[in-house]
């Protein structure tokens, strides 16, 4: 009996100390698993500390963090500040279901680009995340490869481009690094490739997804966009669909390969991998160059819990106007590298400055993901992984047209 | 003859033709062989690359490293916490464990006793609906439930496991009491022992083996579970247990990989020293219990 | 005296069971029930409120093409699974009981994997299959030998592989402690009938493991269906979705960019079917066959 006793009260004492621990410190949920964006919260968050003392911030970063933050909110556990990506859809879909605070009338906004805070309003016109970095699909290349190859010219058009990876392969130089062994990767690649070759191709899309039209009935860009994305991987290192993201990156770095498409999200990763790395990037060329968008959105962004505290919601709000200061704004983007939203800032790396011009002209897209939902997106990433499988363009179109379909559950 | 089992099914090929018995050793020498191989390789990367550098790892996969580096150990000890996770990893398993030792045999003789009373065999039912539930459907409602009660926290996830120990421990335990005899319990209670008394006394000696296999089963589930820490735990890197932490290195030492494999060398070395030590007594308290269900 | 000590008996047994009833009421069949409910709701996991729908989620999976793949390669991968456990592990259940010298190393080293967590060997074939590899076709003068994990046709082969390397462990014990049970005598009489060693294998082991096997069959089988975690951290469903288990489809819908949680849940709630039907079999089986089975 004793030991029932004893059982049932080590039980009711469970449930006690569990009930009775809380956290004092202020969570800020950090989407970000690579290094370069960890340690540049971290800096910037240590500069915060000296000038308020009181205020204990502490970083969040947890694996599979996208999934945790969905599964958090669903069971109305949101951190009271977390990073998302304001111009997807499912962000908005979270501002239409009021989890997220509103920014309007807060003094650091001016201090963003207004450029980038017209791409990141929400459908009423306001602004719920603080746009921190931007982030553009580009091609990559290894500098010093290029000059021993004697390229004096960057590819500024679809033909250059493949004139290029010609020269490469004569030489004995691999051109491209791929790592398509994440949908999501190929994905990204896809985007950019498709909007810099057909300008308009998302408005399509979005028209396919409401039922208007189908893939099949025009099927002559998503072919022609298919053809090139199997063009590239022809100039590619081997084993690009059993080869992770990281590898690929890491290939690139060492000088497997001349050249990488991938996002600026992996620029500061890259670096890291080999700091005496001498990196370019130029846009991704379609066939006309004054013509081909450069795929560009925020990248980092911060936000506010609508049913944070209000001490949390000030202390947020000071920790969003700390990090927007100018100076501030330079150290993280220095150290995360991706070009900062904020005004004042430099983004000082000449060889990045191809990319610098096309953004200036203003010949810019946007995401898939902020005109469909990121079910469109993924599905689609399926089908153009299972095209760089099998290289079937018909199966492709027919693929696409199920894909958008299936993402209709 | 009277060999016990093991000796005369060691011996008894030796009586065949020698042919065939040449033949059967080779195959299942080969097939140990490959399949010790195929076991072993793996760990033996990783701890061989383990003490190499970035640039001898990739010079050099297969190779024993040229000298015996601890840097990434040390980097791996001082800088993460590793100390703080094995403790959280040990606290959970150490108390879901007991509580689970404890009170799942009794719950399972009270049921196992009493089995044409309505309400243990309901109860046993009850509890068996566990075995068809597909642990995903359960798992959002879970996590939402522990929120609103304020348990996301290691001892909420405590009490979880002990929940969901339930439905196989009592399902193992129940089938092996059922056939245990029950003339020494009965003669304990006609001698004036209490229930308790007797399960005290008796009851519990004669279910050991089956107490070491739940202990073993358990608390490698505990120690080695991924997702509901990861749902549960996720406020603050401060809760995290082990395979948490060591999941963490998939993308943060993404380029350094001999960094990521001295990461999980150190996550899975607790389970190694343990296994070192007790591997006989583990795979004997498996079968223990093995045998009867 | 001896009247009240019985009731004193049936409330000390009462009262072990209560806690137990009250924490499986509490936090597993509650959490179950809201499960089905959800089911039939049309909650994408986000809005603050949804509506009750019936069984639509239940038709529309039915009439979708994705769910339909998914399911396919579930089966297929169960099925795989419940053969190769069964014929390895008994296989290697049979070299390791006759095995004289060094028992307790193979042994040990056979049941290792089963100590480790699916994470930790997943996230260590990984890098075997990226590093290793192609290192290894470089010593053997081998070029690019890819990583099985980015072809549609070995992908799930290697998944498989990855899972069993971990879980064969198991029920190899098992098998062991089949082949324990099994009498002497029955060795002795066949070898003085002449019998070959295949002879005494198919005629005297195999008909007593016969319960084991079955019991493994079934328990594969289950966990076979209900798999994600190796798929989920080699491969996350892909490449173009050659991988993409009920297990980890359930997990994208409930917890992925776009959450679809109610349609997630009326998947779990098939899944819960078709393994409630399979453990009526397995019931049915493992007491049709308990004769040799204790």
């Amino acid at each position: 009996m004793k030991k029932v006793f004893a059982l049932v009260l080590t039980l009711c004492l469970l449930v006690l100390t569990a009930s009775a621990s809380s956290a004092e410190k202020i969570e800020f949920f950090q989407q970000k698993m690579e290094e370069a964006p960890q340690r540049a919260y971290a800096e910037v968050l240590t500069k915060f500390n000296e000038e308020y003392p009181d205020i204990e911030i502490e970083i969040n970063t947890v694996p599979d963090a996208g999934t945790v933050l969905m599964q958090r909110i669903a069971i109305s556990d949101i951190p009271p500040i977390f990073s998302d990506y304001p111009t997807q859809t499912q962000f908005k879909e979270k501002v239409n279901n009021g989890y997220i605070e509103c920014l309007e009338g807060n003094e650091f906004l001016s201090r963003v680009n207004p450029g980038m805070i017209e791409l990141g309003k929400h459908y009423d016109g306001q602004t719920y995340a603080l746009p921190l970095s931007q982030n553009y699909m580009a091609i990559f290349y290894n500098l010093d490869i290029f000059a021993e190859a004697g390229i004096e010219e960057l590819p500024k058009t679809w033909d250059e481009l493949i004139a290029v990876c010609d020269q490469l392969v004569s030489l004995g130089i691999t051109p491209f690094s791929f790592g398509d062994k994440d949908a999501g990767r190929v994905g990204h690649c896809f985007q950019a490739l498709s909007q810099a070759t057909y300008p308009g191709v998302v408005d399509y899309v979005v028209s396919v997804v409401n039922g208007e039209t189908s893939i099949a009935d025009n099927a002559e860009p998503f072919r022609k966009i298919g053809e090139r994305m199997l063009k590239l991987h022809e100039y590619a290192l081997p084993d690009y669909m059993g080869t992770a993201d990281t590898v690929m990156w890491e290939n690139f770095a060492t000088g497997k390969a001349a050249m990488c498409i991938t996002g600026s999200y992996a620029r500061g990763t890259i670096m890291i991998s080999n700091p005496d790395l001498n990196l370019g990037a130029f846009p991704i060329p379609g066939d006309v160059y004054d013509e081909s968008p450069l795929l560009t959105g925020i990248d980092a962004a911060l936000c506010i819990s609508a049913s944070a505290t209000d001490e949390e919601k000030d202390a947020g709000l000071k920790f969003f106007e700390f990090i927007s200061r100018p100076e501030n704004a330079q150290l993280w983007s220095d150290i995360d590298g991706a070009p900062s939203c904020i005004l004042g800032t430099t983004y000082s790396d000449p060889r990045v400055a191809p990319i610098i011009e096309k953004a200036a002209t203003g010949v810019v897209c946007d995401w898939y993901a902020s005109k469909v939902t990121t079910q469109v997106t993924s599905e689609i990433y399926q089908v153009v992984q299972g095209l760089l499988l099998d290289g079937d363009l018909d199966a492709y179109i027919d693929g696409l047209d199920e894909a958008i379909e299936n993402a209709a559950l | 003859m009277s060999a016990s089992t093991n000796n005369l099914q060691a011996k008894s090929p030796v009586l065949h033709k020698r042919g065939e018995t040449l033949i059967w050793h080779f195959l299942r020498n080969a097939l140990l062989c490959i399949g010790i191989v195929l076991i072993v390789m793996p760990m033996w990367l990783v701890l061989i690359n383990s003490f190499k550098t970035l640039e001898e790892a990739s010079q050099s996969f297969f190779a024993l490293p040229r000298s015996v580096n601890l840097d990434n150990v040390h980097e791996l000890l001082n800088g993460q916490n590793y100390f703080h996770h094995v403790g959280n990893s040990l606290l959970v398993t150490v108390v879901s464990m007991t509580v689970v030792a404890i009170f799942i045999p009794m719950v399972s003789y009270a049921i196992a006793r009493n089995m044409r009373r309505r309400y243990y065999k309901f109860l046993y039912t009850y509890i068996m609906l566990g075995l068809f539930i597909p642990s995903q459907i359960v798992l959002l409602p879970i996590v939402k439930q522990m929120a609103s009660l304020n348990m996301m926290n290691i001892w909420g996830l405590i009490l979880l496991y002990i929940t969901f120990s339930l439905t196989r421990g009592v399902f193992l335990f129940v089938n092996y009491i059922r056939v245990l005899p029950i003339e020494i319990e009965e003669a304990a209670q006609i001698d004036g022992c209490t229930v308790v008394q007797t399960y005290f006394r008796i009851v519990i000696h004669l279910i050991k083996p089956m107490i070491s296999t739940l202990v073993i089963m358990d608390a490698l589930w505990f120690w080695n579970d991924f997702q509901l820490p990861l749902f549960l735990l996720n406020r603050s890197r401060d809760l995290w247990t082990l395979p948490l932490f060591q999941y963490n290195f998939k993308t943060e030492y993404s380029f350094d990989y001999p960094m990521a494999f001295t990461a999980y060398l150190i996550s899975l070395l607790p389970m190694l020293v343990v296994y070192c030590f007790c591997q006989k007594y583990i795979i004997s308290g498996l079968t223990a219990g093995a045998v009867k269900s | 005296m001896r009247k009240k000590g019985f009731n004193m008996d049936r409330a000390s047994f009462f009262i072990i069971t209560l806690p137990a009833l009250l924490l499986y009421s509490f936090f597993y069949i509650y959490s179950v029930i809201l499960g089905f409910y959800y089911s039939m709701t049309d909650w994408d996991g986000l809005a603050r409120s949804f509506n009750f729908i019936g069984l639509d989620n239940f038709k529309k999976l039915l009439g979708n093409k994705a769910f339909f793949s998914s399911v396919t390669i579930t089966f297929r991968y169960a099925l795989l699974m419940v053969v190769f456990t069964i014929v390895l592990g008994v296989l290697l259940a049979v070299s390791l009981n006759s095995v004289k010298r060094f028992k307790t190393f193979f042994k040990s080293v056979f049941f290792f994997p089963a100590m480790i967590s699916s994470v930790a060997i997943a996230l260590i074939w990984d890098q075997v299959f990226i590093r290793a590899l192609p290192a290894l076709g470089n010593m053997f003068g081998v070029e690019n030998i890819a990583s099985p994990l980015g072809n549609k046709q070995t992908a799930l082969y290697a998944v498989l592989f990855v899972n069993m390397w971990q879980s064969l462990a198991m029920p190899t014990v098992i098998f062991i402690a089949g082949l324990q049970s099994i009498p002497d005598e029955l060795y002795e009489s066949a070898l003085i009938d002449g019998a070959s060693m295949f002879d005494q294998f198919r005629f005297v082991t195999l008909p007593y493991l016969v319960p084991t096997i079955t019991v493994n069959a079934i328990l594969t089988l289950k966990s076979g269906i209900t798999s994600f975690d190796y798929a989920k951290a080699l491969t996350n469903g892909g490449p173009a979705r050659s991988t993409m288990l009920v297990g980890i489809k359930i997990y994208i819908d409930a917890f992925g960019e776009t959450p679809k949680f109610s349609i997630a849940n009326a998947e779990s709630v098939m899944l819960f079917v078709v393994i409630a039907v399979l453990s009526i079999v397995q019931i049915s089986i493992s007491s049709r066959s308990g004769v040799n089975n204790t």
